[in-house]
């Protein structure tokens, strides 16, 4: 898969601040990349950053291949953005928002703008004056905006700050119809882990700047899964037990002594019973949830706050 | 024939993005302030000359008239509207947080710095053509002084280089208003050189006083101290280095 995104060391300084420190991402074609961090992590600036509207104090921002600082008119043809504050002329309307967009873009399909409310389900309020649109009505054409010109990604910076939980939910499976029925790129950036999770297939987790890790969501479920615990004298010949005497292959022994049994969460005392009867000590045993929120809150050092 | 068609592409481009301008101020009652804003200056010449002529009939004459409403106009409001106008075209985009939109599309700082120049320029225009034709229907209410047309013709020439002259200062209002994001500080720098300009308009120092120059240049009989000149050269060069800070400022800003 090639990289539609790719950044090498990108930093960022507020003055003294460093705001960005050193962030290397990248971005696969066809991903729904979700950035997560607190507020205050960066998110908005990286963000900025990929869309030439914050100049980077150092490293470098690939899109598409091409240096961003070089093509960045080339780039731009083929972005769509929605920032977290989306600004609109509250003296036009919805649909005449939209036509000053579609004139810059120099886009030439007609019915466009009916096209592009009809997706985000606001073609009736077309209308209305900008001041007269709830937050979520806005976020919504905002979010149309950002797809007149049929962009191959789709930059979008906390898409569902301040909207209620309908409307997240309603934007939440927009932006998945969107990624699948025009198989566009989406960089999504949010603070709230539930959000990511349901929405990425791929994670960076920035941090006071830094991104910690850039994982994808099979190997964080993987990572995070339900699972038996057992902690016994010898791992070796429990583990024998376990695939001979009952059939369980899916496990790993996560320390020495411990072992995690990813299936057969039914089966617990019948576990017990056999390593026992084979004299195998069994010191403690027990179900574990795996949980996303500990996983984060321990990669941020413990003051996470998804 | 590749050199016209090219700029037949540029003449379509400017029209498609003031096009984008005009669209952008529908309902916008910025175009109502500035009208009623211009108007001022006429509407207090009428007054004057409607007390005038009852008091002293003889004083009244057509070109007095004009006159008189041209430096209400040019000494006083001139300044103030345009640049109200050019801090609400640069401040409104982010103010409203338009601006991450305009900038994320493939369009540049400077081509977004031009286009609006292009508008306000007709703005002004359009300001100082207003006030010159209600200037003329406001005489037809109750004043009627014969009109004559080498006179309506001569004033008709000193509005709209009066409307190119100011244009050429509003470069340092777009300035003020891309550094400061406010209307106070821009306002505030109209009343200042406003003032300024009425002080030092009759010494000789306002012949090279940027914003005295409208005024002193578009009525100019030849009677200055210094050579036209350097009016001429302290205008442009105001306007030159003024759009150039507005330019390398604005490519230069990061939009938090």
């Amino acid at each position: 898969m090639c990289a539609i995104i790719k950044t090498k060391n990108l930093t960022k300084y507020f003055g003294n601040i460093k705001v960005v420190d050193k962030v290397s991402l990248t971005v696969k074609r066809g991903d729904i990349y979700g950035f997560l961090g607190r507020n205050g992590a960066g998110k908005t600036t990286t963000i900025k950053m990929l869309l030439g509207l914050i100049n980077p104090t150092k490293g470098e921002i690939e899109v598409f291949g091409e240096d961003l600082s070089k093509s960045k008119r080339k780039i731009l043809e083929r972005v769509g953005y929605t920032p977290e504050f989306s600004g609109f002329y509250s003296n036009l309307t919805g649909a005449e928002n939209l036509k000053i967009n579609t004139r810059l873009l120099g886009v030439q399909k007609k019915d466009i703008i009916e096209e592009v409310l009809n997706i985000v389900g606001i073609w009736d309020e077309r209308n209305k004056l900008l001041k007269k649109y709830s937050l979520g009505m806005k976020q919504r054409l905002s979010i149309a905006r950002s797809i007149l010109h049929n962009p191959e990604l789709l930059i979008l910076d906390e898409p569902t700050n301040a909207l209620d939980p309908i409307g997240i939910k309603e934007v939440r499976r927009l932006i998945k119809s969107l990624a699948e029925k025009r198989k566009i790129t989406v960089f999504i950036s949010s603070h709230i882990l539930t959000e990511v999770q349901q929405l990425a297939n791929t994670i960076g987790i920035i941090h006071r700047g830094r991104l910690l890790e850039e994982i994808s969501l099979d190997e964080l479920r993987r990572k995070n899964r339900r699972y038996i615990e057992v902690q016994v004298n010898n791992d070796g010949s429990a583990s024998m037990i376990l695939e001979k005497k009952l059939g369980i292959y899916d496990y790993e022994v996560h320390e020495e002594g411990n072992i995690r049994i990813y299936s057969h969460h039914d089966k617990i005392s019948e576990v017990n019973k056999v390593l026992i009867k084979s004299g195998i000590d069994v010191i403690k045993l027990g179900i574990s949830e795996g949980n996303l929120e500990d996983y984060f809150i321990k990669l941020t050092g413990g003051d996470g706050d998804f | 024939m590749k050199t016209i068609l090219s700029s037949l592409q540029e003449v379509t481009e400017i029209f498609r993005i003031l096009h984008i301008e005009l669209i952008k101020l529908r309902r916008s009652t910025m175009v109502w302030v500035s009208v009623f804003g211009v108007g001022i200056a006429p509407l207090l010449n009428y007054l004057m000359f409607l007390s005038l002529k009852r008091e002293m009939p003889s004083q009244v004459t057509i070109e007095r008239y004009f006159e008189q409403g041209y430096i209400f106009l040019s000494a006083l409001i001139a300044t103030l509207i345009f640049g109200l106008i050019t801090t609400y075209i640069f401040s409104r985009e982010y103010q409203e947080h338009t601006l991450e939109n305009m900038l994320t599309i493939p369009v540049t700082r400077t081509e977004v710095i031009i286009n609006k120049m292009v508008l306000l320029f007709i703005w002004i225009i359009f300001l100082m053509l207003f006030t010159f034709g209600f200037t003329i229907l406001l005489n037809y209410i109750g004043i009627f002084i014969d009109l004559r047309l080498m006179i309506l013709i001569k004033f008709f020439r000193i509005y709209l280089l009066t409307g190119i002259l100011h244009f050429a200062l509003i470069p340092m209002a777009a300035f003020i208003a891309l550094v400061s994001k406010s209307y106070i500080y821009s306002i505030g720098f109209g009343i200042v050189v406003t003032i300024m300009s009425l002080v030092i308009t009759n010494t000789k120092y306002g012949e090279v006083f940027p914003w005295a120059l409208p005024y002193l240049l578009a009525g100019y009989e030849g009677d200055f101290h210094y050579p036209v000149s350097y009016s001429i050269a302290s205008l442009i060069l105001t306007f030159i280095v003024s759009l150039t800070l507005c330019i390398l400022y604005f490519n230069r800003e990061d939009i938090e």
